[in-house]
């Protein structure tokens, strides 16, 4: 049986290896900010970091990780360095008042800090082609903001640490 | 609509009676609190703690709608609070037994539905923010002994004398043991003295939510409660014919297997189909069982069912005569009079909620009482149906509402709580029902699918004379308890929208198309049908008279003036207010300006459920035909506003939210069965084609205010269609806009 490290802490996938990461961690973890909504790898309301990429969880199955490191949402904010307890793209979620139900956004929010480390200056287009998560609400206009506005807060604190 | 309320109703409604106080720890009445701390808890609606911290206890279930924020709001302006130290709550279910034994609302009716939660909540909410308010300014009075009239209450603070101050948390204690004065009324204040109402609030749960804290049912924990799926016959109305569930009872985790019977045909819906529940340790457990279960289904009485045959018995339907639902002068005589006569035919096919968090509930059924914990918009439909099936009195039962990932009509029906009631009875043990996406949009009250024929008569004026909609489709309505089939129209049509009372011959006619999918509300209900017909036609006639579209409009409004409306939204249509919206929407578009090549603008105006919507939309078409809405540009008035925050995010949502539904979504069934049951075959938009950009205008007046959850969607579509023929794109007639309707 391998363990995997999830928001820095060591844990032992026991049980069927089947189980798609998505429910050990809600339910075998307690980590229920990752969301299922369509188990198919198609909506992203699951999407985690796996060694600081975004991957959709629920069609992830647990036999197929061996040491890797995952973060959810509950373990964001604290990959970044600094004393804040929000990522910068969460501060930026809550500054635009992005969410409605909410639902979508813990995936959004993943996909999105993993597309910001790929695209630190995006434009519209890069956030058309690469961000795929569903949001029932329509709160695509306002994630647009939100996006734009978090990314230049990344690259200010990027230039500051420098 | 507009609830008031005076001294006796604030005292019962905070479970005194007689002239006993307002305040009453929860558990006196054998509940829960929200918090399970019952102190500080000054009425069922708030209670304030020590560090001054206000809870408030909103009875609107919250689906993203922001009503959480917008009735804490009203409640913390009239009590003087601070809104930076504002949580909120659902409020815990009360119900109780009035004098004559009849069941009612202990504390306020507890809902959310039709946009009706701020014009119902908005006098009630205010007056007890007054009432709460009085306690505290005598308690004041009575620990400083200093008159009343020399204190007042602002931002958490009751101001003293001598400009000292006291908190509202230091002060709760007290005021929850003052008694009001026999004649006390509460004031509310009045506009020019609001701080909160007006200004704009973001949802206070956004750090939770943004963090993943547990919030909705779907993460809700009850003890020794497992995992429950369901399989459900595919079939519409089929039933279980054989079952061999010996393979998953094998299975490691798997605990009980019960099965459900049909629901009675010819009754509205309990549960929606017949089905087999697998209960298990955990999710994957259960899936698994569920996935290995042997069933054969009786395909019962629609097997042949299908969309395809459907849209073309509408089709039919149109070449009869209908049921006439209003008629107004002759029309047949101004339609041979008529120097033009134009008629276009739209069709809408079936949509699906498809709300992002699946349904799910929580259910425990003990010898004599019965827990749910569930995303419900009507948590009384689901106390009712638990009583239906346990014979338990409803007004014991623990219900508890979290916040829901998503509403938009769907959990108006509470067919999930019927279910996990029903299985948790049968197997004798509390169950957590979980819905998968492919259950989710299999199983679903769907939007009605409708085709829609427009007529209008022109005389030699230019002026329309004559107006006819006929309405082949299927009825919301369909299997409702004492609905009759004449008054199915009602929800599909609605007969005083716009051109009514503008036009003066009229006829519109109505045919109930025969078909066995559950029909249900969907954000707006007929509203998006019916805005994206009308409205894509007053621009086709437009094109025909050689008018400007929004010229075409402003002229069949005609003069302000407050017209008859008798259905949800009334009494009245303002003309007026109508007009203004549509200007508005057009003067910041820049109306009549010259776009660039393959860009065009689009307009249209809607009227739903009391609030008046108007947008442009400018759109870009490609080369290859496809397109795109870079801009939106919307004004809207709900009369008087209480959150403009609010109103600019529902209005977005609402408008991204129109676009999805009109550009990719349709539900497809072929033999009885849905076919396109997950999203990689329902096609919901996604960032890539959602609109770029929306700016938001907001009209303040001191109309009664009226919700604001689903204006911003009917005028989306039309707008849009009507854009992409002034681009030099195609008329498009039906939705969904990028595929044929199958
Ligand atoms: S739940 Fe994983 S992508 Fe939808
Ligand atoms: S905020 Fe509700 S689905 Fe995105």
């Amino acid at each position: 049986m391998s363990s995997i490290k999830v928001n820095g802490k060591s844990v032992e996938l026991s049980g069927d290896q089947d189980m798609p990461l998505l429910w050990f961690l809600r339910e075998k973890l307690s980590l229920v900010g990752t969301k299922f909504g369509c188990g198919i790898g198609s909506c992203g309301a699951c999407t985690v970091h796996i060694n600081n990429k975004a991957v959709r969880s629920c069609t992830l199955p647990i036999g197929a990780l061996v040491n890797e490191d995952v973060v959810t949402i509950e373990g964001l904010a604290a990959t970044q360095e600094g004393i804040s307890d929000l990522h910068p793209v969460q501060q930026s979620w809550i500054d635009f008042n992005v969410a409605q139900c909410g639902y979508c956004q813990a995936g959004q929010i993943m996909a999105v800090t993993d597309f910001l480390n790929r695209f630190p200056s995006p434009t519209d287009d890069d956030i058309d082609t690469h961000l795929t998560n569903l949001c029932r609400c329509g709160t695509y206009s306002r994630m647009r903001q939100a996006i734009h506005h978090a990314a230049k807060q990344m690259r200010a604190e990027k230039g500051e640490a420098k | 609509m507009n609830m008031s309320i005076n001294r006796r109703q604030f005292l019962s409604y905070s479970f005194y009676s007689g002239a006993l106080l307002i305040a009453c720890p929860l558990p006196a009445i054998g509940k829960p609190s929200a918090t399970g701390d019952s102190s500080g808890a000054l009425t069922p609606l708030v209670s304030i703690s020590q560090d001054n911290h206000i809870t408030f206890y909103s009875p609107s279930p919250e689906m993203g709608q922001g009503i959480d924020t917008s009735l804490s709001m009203l409640f913390v302006e009239e009590l003087g609070g601070d809104m930076s130290k504002v949580s909120v709550e659902p409020l815990p279910y009360f119900l109780k037994r009035d004098s004559e034994g009849k069941i009612t609302w202990q504390v306020v009716p507890q809902f959310s539905g039709g946009s009706t939660s701020i014009s119902r909540n908005w006098t009630l909410v205010r007056e007890v923010g007054a009432t709460t308010k009085q306690l505290f300014i005598q308690a004041a009075a009575r620990a400083f002994k200093t008159p009343e009239t020399s204190l007042s209450v602002e931002s958490g603070y009751v101001n003293l004398p001598e400009g000292r101050k006291v908190s509202l948390g230091y002060l709760t204690d007290l005021a929850a043991k003052q008694t009001l004065p026999e004649a006390f009324k509460p004031t509310v204040k009045a506009r020019d003295d609001w701080k909160i109402i007006g200004k704009s609030h973001f949802t206070q749960e956004s750090k939770k939510i943004v963090t993943g804290q547990p919030l909705y049912g779907m993460d809700m924990e009850y003890p020794n409660a497992k995992i429950c799926l369901i399989a459900r016959c595919p079939f519409l109305d089929g039933e279980l014919k054989s079952l061999d569930d010996s393979d998953a009872l094998a299975m490691d985790g798997v605990i009980k297997i019960v099965t459900l019977p049909r629901p009675d045909l010819d009754k509205f819906y309990t549960y929606l189909a017949a089905g087999v529940a697998v209960i298990a340790e955990n999710f994957w457990s259960a899936k698994k069982a569920r996935d290995s279960l042997k069933i054969v289904w009786d395909k019962g009485p629609n097997s042949n069912e299908s969309t395809k045959n459907l849209h073309q018995q509408c089709d039919d339907l149109l070449t009869q005569k209908g049921q006439v639902v209003r008629e107004d002068g002759n029309y047949q005589e101004a339609i041979d009079n008529a120097a033009k006569v134009i008629t276009k035919t739209y069709k809408l096919p079936l949509v699906s909620h498809a709300q992002l968090e699946p349904q799910n509930c929580i259910a425990h059924v003990t010898e004599d009482n019965c827990t749910i914990i569930a995303p419900m918009q009507g948590p009384g439909g689901g106390s009712r149906h638990a009583e239906r099936i346990t014979g338990f009195d409803r007004v014991k039962m623990d219900v508890r509402y979290p916040r829901l990932g998503g509403g938009f009509g769907r959990r108006l029906t509470n067919d999930h709580v019927a279910e996990a009631v029903t299985v948790s009875k049968l197997a004798g043990m509390p169950i957590k029902l979980i819905w998968t996406r492919e259950d989710d949009l299999s199983h679903d009250f769907y939007r009605p699918m409708g085709h829609h024929q427009v007529t209008a008569g022109i005389d030699k004026d230019g002026k329309v004379t004559a107006w006819s909609h006929r309405l082949a489709g299927t009825p919301k309505y369909y299997r409702r308890d004492g609905v009759e089939v004449k008054d199915y129209f009602g929800a599909d049509m609605y007969v005083d929208d716009f051109p009514a009372g503008r036009v003066k011959n009229i006829r519109n006619e109505y045919f109930p198309a025969k078909f066995s999918a559950p029909q249900g509300s969907w954000r707006a209900p007929a509203h998006t049908a019916n805005a994206f017909v009308i409205h894509s036609f007053v621009d086709e006639l437009a094109m025909e008279m050689n008018k400007d579209p929004l010229a075409l409009r402003l002229e069949m409004l005609g003069e302000p003036e407050a017209l008859e409306y008798g259905q949800h939204g009334g009494p009245v249509f303002h003309t007026g207010r109508m007009a203004n919206v549509l200007k508005m929407a057009a003067k910041r578009a820049g109306w009549g300006r010259k776009t660039s090549e393959g860009t065009g603008l689009g307009i249209a105006g809607h009227f739903t459920f009391g609030g008046y919507c108007a947008c442009v939309a400018e759109v870009k078409l490609n080369a290859d035909g496809s397109f795109r809405v870079n801009k939106v540009f919307a004004a809207i008035d709900v009369g008087t506003v209480v959150n403009p925050e609010g109103i600019k995010s529902q209005v977005e949502g609402g408008m991204n939210d129109g676009l999805s539904a009109a550009l990719g979504q349709q539900i497809i069934i072929q033999n009885s069965q849905v076919v396109n049951n997950n999203f990689d075959s329902y096609n919901m938009m996604r960032m890539g084609d959602s609109i770029k950009q929306i700016e938001v205008e907001i009209v303040d007046s001191n109309e009664d205010p009226a919700g604001a959850g689903e204006m911003g969607i009917p005028p989306l579509a039309p707008a849009v269609a009507n854009a992409l023929v002034a681009a030099g794109g195609p008329r498009i007639r039906h939705h969904p806009m990028t595929a044929p309707l199958a």
